[in-house]
């Protein structure tokens, strides 16, 4: 006499798992574009990053950056219904090494060592254009970011800490295309800032992703983000800020 | 890149040399634009070939009807191409130029994709026109291949980065793959819609081989493209949108002149232009650029020959109202800007939402606006501080307003002002906001048949606001006296 197997809470979640996970993309690309109903994206990823630009603090200048990819964290969450979404995203990283530093009066030059670390977070609304029928879309977006630096910098005579953070507007631009079936790759940049937090700061980014179940894409991106920053209350400025690098993610989408 | 430097020149002269079929394509739509023209804006018609033109008696049916590109996209045909866009470039430099750059291999690469971009210093024409016709040139590797306008934009955004990680050992320049990918989406689906134009699957012999070289110059993919199809040699239906609902081509000729504020005594020379107005911008807007304008112009008595070079094409667009009396529209509009002379360097890619409108004043006379609120995506202007910047101009992003008006006779502009306003932030280059002002004025008048005379006045202020360096304020007026032939016959509608 053959028992019906009797399957537990968690092996009737890991079956419905798999069964999601496991189901055909076919509609996958239906539910990116224009669901009529309430549907969500969440999107972490490795950042392999790295950081460069040039400092200055009050009377001293230096150039932090590393070449080197980081590893690091960037994430994003979409919820949207029918053509309108709320994006939120939120990146982190950081450097440390050893940099000349360039001192007004007798001290010189001098050897220092630094740590510097970048959090940006995200929130934008964004609505899409275009026909649903076709194989590409436009989205426009506008929203806040929040910026903050983090720059400790060490010399034989103590260390410097500086902390500074900021919100500016952002407005830009994101284009969609599919590629196929399996294939999907997006475009998309912001400009922010103008005198409101940063002086300027501009993004841009590519994403290239695969399909790899009804909910689940792999993804491969691009992201370039530049910032002109400058606090005379503190001294603090930095110029062509740059954090760019190389994202790795698993695309989940409800 | 001087393969690509002379390529966009032969390109461009191509382009001029290529108005004279274009026109003959469009002498018969001339009573259709003559009597539309009336109205303000006139309505689409359906574009009909002159006599001569139609399809040739001894081509049958079946291949009269036969469908060249494409039925499905040519993912094949587009990937070789795009190869060669990149390969034909790289061993150039690797093996005429001996251009150090351009030794690449596994090790390059790597450190390509692990330092990423950084904002490069080649000179202006290279960075905002080489590069975006190169970016042209993969576009159209998609577009000639079945690709719509945005899938081929894909092409053009990826071909562009991989060149940037992998065709040379230098880092990947993010101006580049911007410029080449943007730049190249305008310059390439001009250049592609202007050679379906010259291009006549039903011609034969002697008029069908100048087609086909004149396109190829146009549109190099595209010709390519033919080539590897067979499509050059073989006779068949042309494609059901090779020609717009109208289209006008002007060469204009005269004589130049470009000051520097009184700073010195300027420069004289001749000027050579060609526009070409395709589409009506106020109706044609079902697919990108289905209108859009075209223009170049040649400077004589200057080191740079190609002076300037415009485009501006509609992405989206919509009818806001429609009534005998006005016409109010919205478009979604790309720029592609580019003005290189002895006294300024300018330009880049920007979008805008051009609100644009028509008044009809009485059955002869009408006025046209435009009012757009444009973002610059990528733009560079002249920098005096080339010693600490290690270029000669800034790069950077921002905003501005474009204003514009015209006083039409019978659909055909007799007077045009326009007013631009940008204000870039510096991202590479010295710090700073610089404003950039454009006051451009324009009249032209019919002399005899498809002669006239036409004038321009053009003053460029610049006003540089640098962090770290004295401001700059520039004033550079430009005046041009020609003569214009209208090579289509057609109006602006």
């Amino acid at each position: 006499m053959v028992t019906p197997a009797r399957y537990g809470p968690a092996a009737r979640w890991a079956v419905l798992a798999a069964a999601i996970l496991l189901g055909a993309p076919a509609d996958a690309a239906a539910q990116d574009r224009g669901n009529p109903d309430w549907h969500y994206v969440v999107h972490p990823t490795l950042w392999f990053s790295n950081v460069d630009g040039e400092v200055t603090l009050d009377e001293a200048e230096l150039v932090v950056g590393d070449s080197t990819l980081q590893a690091a964290f960037y994430g994003s969450v979409e919820v949207g219904k029918g053509r309108w979404r709320g994006i939120g995203t939120f990146r982190t990283t950081g450097i440390s090494g050893t940099t000349e530093v360039e001192l007004d009066g007798p001290l010189g030059d001098v050897m220092a060592d630094y740590d510097f670390d970048l959090t940006v977070a995200e929130l934008f609304a964004a609505v899409e254009f275009g026909s649903f029928e076709t194989n590409h879309a436009f989205e426009f977006l506008g929203g806040l970011r929040y910026v903050r630096h983090a720059l400790d910098v060490g010399v034989d005579i103590g260390t410097q800490v500086t902390r500074e953070d900021w919100i500016e507007p952002v407005a830009g631009a994101r284009y969609y295309a599919e590629m196929g079936r399996l294939f999907w790759a997006t475009i998309d940049g912001n400009i922010g800032g103008f005198g409101i937090g940063s002086d300027i700061s501009w993004v841009v980014a590519g994403t290239l992703g695969v399909r790899i179940t009804r909910h689940i894409d792999a993804t491969l991106a691009m992201r370039y983000y530049q910032t002109e920053f400058h606090d005379d209350a503190t001294g603090y400025r930095i110029q062509e800020g740059v954090s760019q690098g190389w994202h790795i993610g698993l695309r989940w989408k409800g | 890149m001087s393969g690509l430097r002379h390529g966009t020149l032969v390109a461009a002269l191509a382009l001029a040399v290529a108005a004279a079929p274009l026109a003959g394509q469009d002498a018969g739509a001339k009573k259709a634009n003559d009597a539309a023209a009336r109205e303000t804006p006139a309505p689409i018609t359906a574009w009909t070939p002159p006599p001569g033109l139609g399809p040739l008696t001894d081509v049958s049916d079946a291949q009269a009807n036969e469908p060249f590109c494409c039925d499905s996209r040519e993912l094949g045909v587009t990937l070789i191409e795009i190869g060669a866009a990149m390969v034909i470039p790289w061993y150039f430099n690797r093996h005429v130029s001996d251009d150090s750059t351009a030794v690449i291999g596994p090790d390059t690469w790597w450190a390509n994709v692990e330092e990423g971009f950084e904002w490069d210093h080649d000179n202006f024409k290279t960075n905002m026109f080489a590069h975006p016709y190169h970016g042209g040139l993969y576009f159209n590797a998609g577009r000639s291949n079945g690709y719509n306008f945005w899938e081929s934009a894909a092409w053009a955004w990826g071909g562009s980065f991989l060149w940037e990680m992998f065709g040379e050992n230098n880092r990947g320049a993010i101006n580049d793959w911007l410029a080449t990918a943007v730049g190249g989406i305008a310059i390439g689906e001009a250049l592609h819609r202007a050679s379906v134009t010259v291009w006549d699957n039903e011609a034969t012999g002697t008029e069908r081989a100048l087609r086909e070289i004149g396109g190829f110059f146009i549109n190099p993919m595209g010709g390519a493209s033919r080539l590897f199809r067979g499509e050059m040699s073989r006779t068949g239906a042309n494609p059901d949108d090779r020609f717009p609902a109208s289209v006008r081509t002007n060469l204009n000729g005269g004589f130049r002149h470009v000051g520097d504020a009184g700073a010195d005594p300027g420069t004289d020379g001749w000027v050579g232009q060609f526009e070409l107005d395709y589409g009506n911008p106020l109706r044609d807007f079902e697919n990108p650029f289905d209108a859009f304008t075209f223009r170049v112009q040649l400077n004589g008595g200057e080191d740079e020959r190609i002076g300037l070079f415009q485009i501006r094409g509609g992405l989206w667009g919509t009818e806001l109202r429609d009534s005998p009396q006005v016409r109010h529209t919205f478009r979604l509009e790309q720029l592609f800007h580019y003005i290189n002379n002895r006294t300024t360097e300018t330009g880049g890619s920007a979008v805008a939402a051009s609100f644009n409108s028509h008044w009809s004043l009485s059955d002869t006379w009408g006025v046209g606006t435009r009012v757009a609120p444009t973002a610059l995506l990528l733009w560079g202007v002249a920098s005096e501080y080339a010693d600490f910047t290690r270029r000669t101009y800034d790069f950077g992003t921002g905003f501005g307003l474009i204003l514009g008006s015209d006083l039409r006779m019978n659909g055909t502009r007799i007077v045009g002002v326009d007013w631009a306003s940008l204000v870039q932030k510096n991202l590479s280059g010295a710090s700073g906001t610089v404003w950039q002002h454009y006051l451009i004025t324009r009249a032209s008048y019919p002399i005899v048949g498809r002669f006239g005379i036409g004038g321009e006045y053009w003053l460029f202020i610049r006003d540089s606001n640098y962090t770290d360096f004295p401001d700059v304020y520039r004033r550079h007026p430009e005046v041009l006296l020609y003569l214009t032939w209208d090579t289509s016959e057609g109006r602006f509608r």
